[in-house]
């Protein structure tokens, strides 16, 4: 209230009159409040559980993936070298029980057989192509020797740093608090950093590609990945607000592969396509890889605010984000040399992603606000180029940390005081 | 006042009986507060069960550094607005005649009648009228404090203020003529 405030004496009269009057409230009305005190303290409760829950599962989940993901060198694992191991003597088998050993064999013989050998494999009749020396190519076959080495990467700790104010009670005092915060016509600048596990919908345009997917769905798995956000944010109304901006995501998935195919077919095929023989592995589950794609996106995300109590509200958001591969590190299968190779040329550079988030804010004062909750992320284009026959729609599911700080006021200040 | 503030330590512990005890202190006076926000007694007693729980939820927040009643105060009467503001048009299509003429309210005329009819005379005014009458004369706060509560212009607080007063004034002229007996009949044909 204002203190040069001049009264009259119909004012003075009034004040002194409405402040004689008093009226006894009905029993009703107690147990009302009583009832109202009880369900806003186990909302506190619950909301408060919730929280920390979600904190807790977060935490635990990324320890895990941390601790899966240390760095490596693959060829040197246990794992590795029993799978050499097994595969040459995978390959001996397909050789009858009685066969001669190749040296005692003629050279017609041994050609026949070599080229019964490589039929069996079942990368062969995907080729279509008859190699030249097939004896030097089944000894080669029989001398696995996988010289791999992997690196995963880590992705960098990062850390939000949020330089919180504290609310000074002296201005408090002097009615400066709002009683809601009410954010019409406030432009904000926010910025978001998301901790998320990432993978991806996988479907194949051909029934030879399905077999591959299928595959593949039971080998990959999920990788641990971050985004980050930084924007704008306009509330038009004090209900909703439009966020555009700027961003950073990281895709992915874990891949599993195996050591690349040991002969001169593959050593050809990679010398005609370009690709670089260590970069080339074959299918399956005796390896992992992370596949890694750096989006730069430019998000635009329509929310809605539910206000829960004076500084606590509910901002359900759905947007849409363009997007452009500024960085990637991943395998791709290329079905002409049955192999994972590293090209990019399959790789879509502009995509087109939807996302939905909810979070919880919270209005340390009329500046401040910070916010948490669960972000999913879809790209609604495959990863892929259309020609390809495999469609990749990536997706991440994760918690999403935002402060948002008010850069000025659209109008004027709705606040009042309280205290 | 020692007494007071242990009970309100006992509230923000939760304590229900120490809340039961606070609430049967100053619910009578808050209701009076609401009455001449609301539209009816029923309306009173929702904003003041609605006020009273957002009191028991924010008391951590009271410093002990002021009068617990107009904290009190103050969170009922923003409830009260909020409350009105929710359900409420505060526009109101003023009577253009009752608007421009302006008598000189007396205070005496109010001082020599009796509460009840005080109160009665502010809630017949209109919803508008009678918010920025309440806040203004009886709360004390300012225009723009007002408009800033209400959404609306710091101007049209003051034309609402003014009306609401031409209105009061009108009708406390009629009583001082008739007499506060006759006041009676006015209010309530």
């Amino acid at each position: 209230m204002s203190k040069f405030r001049i009264h009259n004496s119909f004012e003075e009269e009034l004040a002194k009159k409405a402040d004689e009057f008093t009226l006894q409230p009905r029993v009703a009305t107690w147990r009302g409040v009583d009832r109202g005190v009880q369900k806003a303290q186990s909302i506190k409760q619950a909301i408060r559980l919730a929280i920390v829950s979600t904190c807790a599962i977060v935490t635990i989940a990324l320890v895990y993936f941390q601790n899966n993901q240390e760095k490596t060198l693959l060829a040197e694992t246990p794992l590795i070298k029993q799978s050499t191991q097994q595969k040459s003597a995978d390959i001996n088998t397909t050789l009858p029980p009685n066969t001669p050993s190749l040296p005692a064999l003629s050279s017609e013989e041994k050609n026949t057989q070599a080229f019964s050998n490589l039929r069996s494999l079942p990368s062969f009749e995907q080729t279509n192509e008859n190699p030249d020396n097939l004896v030097a190519l089944n000894e080669e076959l029989t001398q696995q020797k996988t010289q791999l080495s992997l690196r995963t990467v880590t992705p960098k700790n990062i850390q939000l740093s949020i330089a919180g104010r504290e609310i000074d009670h002296t201005q408090l005092k002097r009615r400066k608090r709002p009683i809601s915060f009410r954010h019409k016509d406030g432009w904000y600048l926010q910025a978001s950093f998301t901790p998320s596990l990432a993978y991806r919908n996988l479907s194949a345009r051909t029934a030879y590609a399905e077999t591959f997917a299928g595959q593949k769905n039971s080998y990959d798995q999920s990788v641990k990945t971050y985004s980050a956000k930084i924007g704008l944010r306009y509330f038009f109304s004090d209900r909703f607000s439009l966020a555009f901006g700027i961003g950073y995501s990281q895709q992915g998935e874990i891949i599993g592969m195996s050591a690349r195919k040991q002969s001169d077919l593959y050593k050809a095929l990679a010398e005609e396509y370009n690709y670089r023989l260590e970069e080339m592995h074959s299918v399956g589950n005796q390896l992992s890889y992370q596949n890694q794609y750096h989006y730069l996106q430019l998000p635009v995300t329509l929310f809605a605010k539910r206000s829960l109590s004076k500084r606590l509200s509910l901002h359900t958001g759905v947007g849409l984000s363009i997007g452009y591969l500024v960085k990637e590190s991943s395998r791709t299968y290329d079905f002409r040399v049955d192999h994972y190779t590293h090209n990019t040329n399959f790789l879509r550079t502009w995509t087109v992603g939807a996302h939905v988030q909810s979070s919880l804010a919270y209005d340390i004062n009329t500046r401040w606000m910070l916010s948490a909750g669960p972000e999913l992320n879809y790209a609604l284009l495959s990863t892929y180029q259309n020609y390809y026959t495999l469609n990749q729609h990536q997706y991440s599911l994760g918690l999403n940390l935002g402060v948002q700080w008010k850069l000025f006021d659209g109008t004027k200040s709705r606040g009042f005081g309280l205290n | 006042m020692r007494d007071e503030t242990s009970l309100i330590q006992a509230c923000i512990k939760q304590n229900r009986a120490a809340q039961q005890k606070l609430y049967e202190l100053h619910a009578p006076k808050m209701l009076g507060v609401c009455f001449r926000y609301a539209s009816s007694r029923e309306e009173a007693e929702d904003m003041l069960q609605e006020g009273f729980i957002r009191v028991f939820q924010k008391l951590d927040t009271f410093r002990f550094q002021g009068s617990f009643e107009g904290w009190l105060r103050r969170i009922i009467v923003n409830t009260a607005i909020n409350i009105i503001r929710k359900y409420q048009n505060l526009k109101y299509e003023c009577d253009i005649d009752s608007a421009q003429y302006t008598p000189a309210a007396s205070g005496d005329v109010i001082a020599s009648m009796y509460t009840k009819e005080v109160i009665d005379m502010v809630r017949d005014l209109p919803n508008g009228y009678r918010t920025v009458l309440n806040l203004y004369a009886i709360e004390g706060y300012s225009h723009k404090e007002i408009a800033d509560m209400l959404g609306i212009n710091e101007s049209s607080s003051r034309s609402q203020y003014t009306r609401a007063k031409a209105l009061l004034a009108k009708r406390l002229e009629k009583i001082e003529s008739f007499g506060i007996t006759e006041h009676v009949k006015v209010s309530h044909p």
